[in-house]
């Protein structure tokens, strides 16, 4: 992207952290509530149809946030569940704006952040329950039902908090705000497939992160401005990129955890996809509501149970199609396997991600683990040095 | 003599031995491949936290892989390596032992024991156990079947119990397919039926150490929990040996005789929370340094109450499931464990949390304040690894903690 054109969306995370702060803090005045969130699996939608702003807390890479959430968790739990704890008590102005969160039951740390969460910070804390066995193959109608009913008793916590009714209307509402969202973000993550692409993955990452702390129609509008902008620079004109391409996957990677990417572009990698919670994953699929009489709360637990690719759940297969899936299109020379110190559910999956990537791509996977503190980036750069250096000469 | 009582681990343990009735825990706790073969059942390895009556409805014999194969490999044997087998085989370095070893010594076959089979129960409590299974499934030629729990939250026990439900009714569907036996209503009324008589008794151990007379070693105690989450050989054989024990430790208290362990007039009396240690020796060492174990809540999911014999057994079983307190959020569990607690007039509590796990860990700064707060009594939390790794500083702390309020 030029510089001189360069959209809000592209914002750095402080610039970003202060307006958006100074906006839900207005909100507030007004007599809004405003509703965070840390993990995907929970709907934005049912928290904007409650007549309430959504806002997901997905901060990292702040060593004083990490020490911050050792009051509660310990410290070999992973940086970014501390991190979601601590920077509620260090003040981060995103984090102490919000009235209650939603807390879906992921990983152990997740479930952990719920119950201090409302514990000790005294914030409303909804647990949303999901399934860690359903498996479309396996076609498990109990799991879909009990998330759907799951997602019933949000709303109604929901609805409590904020005093309005969550009806079908408002629903639909808000589902179609977050697709046309949806869309135009997938519009963006599908450009670097190509090599002489108008804008970098990791500027579309960027500007996926940006969306969640927006207001939802202004990022909508922001999206529509920059695709505008986007579709009309001539491909043809542009220099194929010669870099290895890389596709990044594993834990979260939240804002202002950029230790990692920093380092792959500075040692000349070219990251181009990802298969992580907080990059494509939001935008890959719709919520797919039936003509005028589909039921919302159907097409959002359809959505919600099934499409979020995170490895609390048991179906490891369907991940690893996914990557090789994502790894085909995108044309991937390699993998970078980004595991969060500590997280034990992406930990425990590199080795089929590795071997499936060997076997059936014949790309090699590096794995990359890594906390937030600076002290390891010597090792990182090393390692990724040599992986780029090596796939420069295959 | 059994196979463990030549073992390294086990030589270097201080075990009561005029309690003569405890070699058939010890024999049940070094069952090898050979005892189980003879039985002539299918083994279907589980998680420690979840209960062996669909195993055993369906003919099957329940094994609780983790607990038997570290015990045995790693706290008698001291083949402390299997931990690096386990990461060889894929796990993090930093998963837990319980699941490094448990990895390590099934991948490599290390105990002879092969089970048939794996039902893994995923539920709100322990991701790495989860995982590690997952790893399995791809080192085991073995099916792995994962069934869920869904979490606990009283406004949604309808549609959770109506999902248990499901769930357990695939389960046995798959336990079939394994055993080949299929369960019926009268098959999973009866496994229920001998599964309370092991929560009877496990319940009856605690009630042993109310008393104020110390009749019962930690260690022992220790030891017989830990061995009931499978019921293996079966729950009738279990029962037998629990049986006799209970009755020989009856025995001691109408006869007033004191067990060799203790060593001060007046100890204090300690409840173990948090945690199963590898750390046999740290239970020796509490009462070497004055204390008293009267009690644990590591298995006490698996007790807490009995599960009901009136009417349909799946209801009641996935009612008793569901209601478990390792499936409640940690406020909840550990105000319905504090009944459990008081019970036992513990003068302290101690928790442990093991290195590397991350869930009773993660929220042990709650159940530390919720019973400084509701039972107003010291707590110490103590971490603990492999059984010989770092114990000095343990033994230090608890040493000085028993020290600090015995006075």
């Amino acid at each position: 992207m030029n510089d001189d054109n360069r959209s809000i969306l592209l914002a750095g995370l402080p610039e970003r952290v202060e307006r958006d702060s100074a906006r839900i803090a207005q909100a507030r005045k007004e007599g809004r509530k405003v509703v965070g969130y840390f993990c995907p699996h929970v709907p934005e939608e049912l928290i904007m149809a409650a007549g309430m702003i959504p806002v997901r807390l997905a901060q990292g890479g702040d060593m004083e946030a990490v020490s911050a959430g050792e009051d509660y968790l310990k410290a070999d739990s992973c940086p970014y569940a501390r991190s979601c704890l601590g920077f509620r008590k260090t003040g981060n102005p995103i984090y102490t704006g919000v009235d209650a969160v939603c807390v879906a039951y992921t990983c152990d740390s997740m479930r952990k952040n719920q119950e201090y969460w409302a514990e000790y910070l005294g914030v409303p804390s909804f647990p949303l329950g999901i399934t860690q066995t359903h498996d479309r193959l396996r076609s498990k109608a109990q799991s879909l039902e009990y998330f759907k009913n799951e997602l019933n008793l949000l709303a109604s916590r929901l609805e409590g908090l904020s005093g309005q009714r969550v009806t079908g209307g408002k629903l639909k509402r808000a589902i179609e705000l977050a697709n046309r969202i949806r869309d135009r973000l997938w519009q963006m993550f599908e450009y670097p497939a190509d090599r002489q692409t108008p804008i970098e993955w990791r500027d579309v990452f960027r500007i996926a992160q940006a969306g969640f702390t927006m207001d939802r129609q202004e990022y909508l509008d922001e999206l529509i401005l920059l695709g505008e902008r986007l579709e009309k620079i001539n491909k043809e004109s542009l220099v194929p990129d010669k870099r290895p391409r890389l596709m990044i996957c594993g834990s979260v990677i939240a804002q202002g955890d950029d230790k990692v990417l920093d380092i792959v572009e500075q040692a000349g990698g070219n990251i181009v996809a990802d298969s992580v919670c907080t990059g494509s994953m939001f935008s890959r699929k719709r919520v797919t509501l039936f003509g005028l009489v589909g039921n919302p709360m159907d097409a959002l637990a359809e959505r919600y149970l099934y499409n979020i690719p995170c490895p609390f759940m048991t179906d490891l297969p369907k991940r690893l199609s996914r990557i090789v899936k994502i790894a085909r299109d995108y044309n991937i020379d390699g993998i970078i396997y980004y595991s969060l110190k500590y997280c034990d559910t992406w930990r425990a999956e590199f080795k089929a991600v590795r071997d499936t990537a060997q076997k059936q791509l014949s790309i090699p996977t590096l794995l990359i683990e890594a906390e937030y503190s600076p002290a390891d980036i010597g090792t990182i750069k090393t390692k990724v040095e040599a992986f780029i250096e090596m796939m420069e000469g295959r | 003599m059994t196979a463990i009582s030549n073992s390294p681990g086990y030589n270097r343990l201080v075990l009561d031995k005029e309690l003569k009735s405890f070699d058939g825990v010890l024999a049940l706790l070094g069952a090898d491949a050979c005892t189980l073969n003879q039985t002539g059942k299918k083994l279907v390895a589980k998680s420690p936290l979840s209960p062996p009556e669909p195993v055993y409805a369906a003919g099957g014999l329940a094994y609780d892989s983790s607990t038997r194969e570290t015990i045995i490999q790693a706290v008698m044997q001291e083949n402390f390596n299997l931990a690096n087998a386990g990461v060889d085989a894929g796990l993090s370095p930093e998963f837990n032992p319980w699941n490094l070893i448990m990895v390590g010594s099934l991948a490599g076959n290390s105990t002879g024991i092969a089970p048939a089979g794996a039902a893994i129960a995923c539920g709100c409590w322990d991701d790495q156990h989860k995982k590690s299974w997952q790893v399995l499934s791809d080192c085991l030629n073995i099916p792995v079947y994962f069934w869920e729990i869904p979490r606990y939250d009283a406004d949604s026990e309808i549609w959770a119990l109506r999902f248990l439900k499901a769930e357990l009714e695939q389960l046995f569907k798959w336990l079939e397919c394994q055993t080949g036996q299929k369960v019926t209503r009268e098959s999973l009324a009866e496994a229920i039926r001998q599964g309370n008589m092991i929560r009877r008794d496990l319940a009856a151990f605690d009630e042993l150490l109310q008393s104020g007379n110390r009749l019962l070693g930690g260690l022992e105690y220790y030891m017989i929990q830990l061995i009931s989450s499978d019921y293996l050989p079966g729950p009738g054989r279990l029962h037998e040996v629990y049986s006799r024990l209970i009755d020989e430790v009856r025995h001691r208290d109408q006869e007033k005789q004191v067990p060799p362990v203790s060593n001060k007039a007046k100890a204090l009396r300690i409840y173990l929370m948090g945690d199963e240690t590898q750390q046999f020796q740290l239970l020796n060492t509490i009462e070497d340094c004055g204390g008293q174990v009267v009690g644990a809540d590591f298995r006490l999911a698996l007790y807490y109450e009995l599960i009901s014999e009136e009417g349909p057994p799946l209801d009641n079983l996935a009612r008793w499931i569901w209601k478990m307190p390792c499936n409640m959020p940690t406020g909840e569990r550990i105000r319905a464990t504090i009944p459990f607690i008081r019970r036992q007039k513990p003068d302290a509590v101690i928790i442990n949390s093991t290195t590397g796990s991350r869930n009773l860990p993660g929220s042990e700064r709650m159940v530390r304040d919720i019973i400084k707060q509701q039972m107003d009594i010291p707590v110490l939390s103590i971490e603990t690894s492999l059984p010989r790794q770092d114990t000095e500083k343990t033994e230090y702390l608890v040493r000085a903690f028993i020290e600090m309020n015995s006075y």
